[in-house]
């Protein structure tokens, strides 16, 4: 058997799927978006006299012309201005000040891991993925306090020991955990894991398997690599020297990790494939029989496995 | 009218005959052959019956018969050991009672109402979150006339105030005019009990409700 092209293989991939059917083919999640349409009620704002008479502002990307289409529409290859406006991502902000909140009425457990799941379960940290939305941004507001390690009331900020697992995170607010004694990541959710991770009951109920999630996208790559971002595909030695390296350049001393009642939880972390903590891609499951249902197909335990072995696919 | 649509009937009907026509045709073609192979079966013991001839199926004849499907298996393993892990991701129902923490104010500044209730003229109802009726509003100002853009103002908005909601703005002032260092303005709702604060973080607002003990 020699090298099969594209197509033979995508004949023979076919012939073998258990079957195909139209409720089988459909579109991965945000392949097509709809634009926002500029409605009538823009034209003007019902201003037509006197000084409101240009104030009334169009939506962003009109120019002149036809006013029912933003430039990006009407010049689809002009690079310039806003040509990835339907592409980009979006990472709602969350800060330490309202994550300490949440901890402290009760919201989040510091004894669990905290990742995106956990804060779309307070319900009081939303992320849409049908909005382009990426997951969770983690600010530093609530940390400036804790570099003077007292607040106006006379008590430390950010205190609580931490496991955070996030989508972005910035400088100010990694060292501020950190100092803390916590943990942070940045990890890379998909679409289709992403919106698993932002409601698993829902997910759950539709009977489908758990998902296994995908690298991230070529732009996305050197960001979750990078031991500065504390990426989960960095390497842990990197992120040990980052670590050190923050701290001096931030000027504090990292705390000592000799706390052997968290050392198991602050190092828990996940698989790059996995999208819940102890649940592995390719399970079911049964919320009427509260069971796991784990599939023996080999073919399915290689797809989530996540082996890249081009030669099961001919 | 009635002429038309006699002719699209007609030429419906042409096409249901032509259809059954073309269906007769393989009817035909596939029976024929069936009848071709009974009878050369009839006449050559050890010819496939199921093999079909080269001008029924010529692709078969060119590439040979497909291979036989794969063996699929659904089976699965079921387990119930993991459950736990499952159980942790489902959300909250109903909102958790904040814990009892040693001293207050917590980490973010949270203190829980005091108990009996402040004996002051005004009382703030908590919501039902165990958080200060505290909001932020962005509200259209002025138009600017060199921009020919409105301005816009971010106030804070503190609601649920029964009781004497002028001593309350007056208290109020007072406080964050101390703390902030420069005047503020503030409106007063008394018929909703709502009083809407212009300069100041809604943070210095909840610090001086929670010192009051609300």
């Amino acid at each position: 058997m020699g090298s099969k092209s594209a197509t033979e293989r995508a004949l023979n991939y076919l012939r073998r799927a258990p079957r195909v059917t139209l409720t089988d083919v459909r579109d991965n999640p945000g392949a097509r978006t709809k634009g926002r349409l500029v409605r009538k009620k823009d034209n003007m704002a019902g201003q037509q006299y006197n000084d409101l008479r240009g104030a009334g502002k169009p939506p962003l990307g009109w120019i002149w012309g036809d006013f029912y289409k933003p430039w990006q529409r009407i010049y689809p290859g002009a690079t310039f201005f806003n040509q990835d406006i339907n592409l980009r991502r979006e990472y709602p902000p969350l800060s330490l000040l309202e994550l300490q909140r949440l901890i402290d009425l009760g919201w989040l457990d510091p004894s669990l891991p905290i990742d995106l799941t956990a804060l779309c379960n307070t319900r009081q940290y939303r992320c849409d993925p049908s909005l382009r939305q990426f997951g969770v941004q983690l600010t530093d507001e609530g940390a400036s306090v804790f570099a003077a390690k007292v607040n106006l009331e006379g008590a430390s900020v950010f205190a609580a020991k931490v496991n955070l697992e996030v989508q972005w995170a910035s400088e100010t607010a990694i060292a501020a955990v950190e100092r803390a004694g916590g943990v942070v990541t940045t990890a890379y959710y998909d679409p289709i894991a992403l919106t698993a991770a932002v409601d698993p009951l829902k997910w759950f109920e539709k009977g489908e398997p758990i998902p296994r999630r995908h690298s991230p996208p070529a732009d996305l790559i050197g960001y979750y690599t990078d031991a500065r971002h504390r990426g989960y595909l960095a390497s842990p030695p990197a992120v040990e020297a980052a670590r050190s390296e923050l701290a001096l350049k931030i000027g504090y001393a990292l705390p000592d990790r000799t706390d052997d009642a968290q050392h198991d939880m602050l190092a828990a972390r996940k698989d790059p494939l996995q999208v819940f903590f102890g649940l592995a891609p390719g399970w079911v499951v049964n919320l009427a029989d509260q069971t796991l249902l784990k599939p023996k197909n080999p073919r399915l335990l290689h797809y989530y496995s996540g082996r890249l072995d081009a030669s099961k696919d001919s | 009218m009635a002429a038309r649509n006699f002719a699209s009937m007609a030429i419906r009907n042409r096409l249901y005959c032509k259809s059954l026509s073309s269906q007769s045709f393989l009817r035909r073609c596939l029976s024929s052959s069936s009848e071709s192979n009974a009878v050369s079966s009839v006449g050559k013991l050890g010819t496939s019956q199921e093999e079909p001839k080269i001008w029924e199926d010529p692709w078969r004849h060119a590439l040979g018969p497909p291979p036989p499907p794969e063996e699929y298996t659904t089976e699965f393993e079921e387990s119930s050991a993991e459950w736990k892990f499952v159980e942790r991701l489902f959300p909250h129902d109903v909102i958790p009672e904040p814990p009892k923490h040693e001293s207050y104010p917590t980490p973010s500044g949270w203190r829980p109402p005091r108990d009996p209730a402040p004996n002051l003229p005004y009382f703030i109802r908590r919501l039902r979150n165990h958080m200060l009726p505290l909001f932020l509003e962005s509200r259209r100002d002025q138009l600017n006339l060199e921009t020919m853009d409105y301005d816009y103002v971010e106030l804070v908005k503190l609601k649920n105030v029964q009781g004497d909601v002028f001593a309350c703005e007056r208290d109020l002032r007072a406080y964050l005019e101390s703390k902030v260092g420069h005047s503020i303005a503030t409106h007063v709702n008394e018929l909703q009990g709502a009083i809407r604060v212009k300069g100041v973080e809604r943070a210095d607002v909840e610090r001086f409700l929670f010192e009051q003990g609300f």
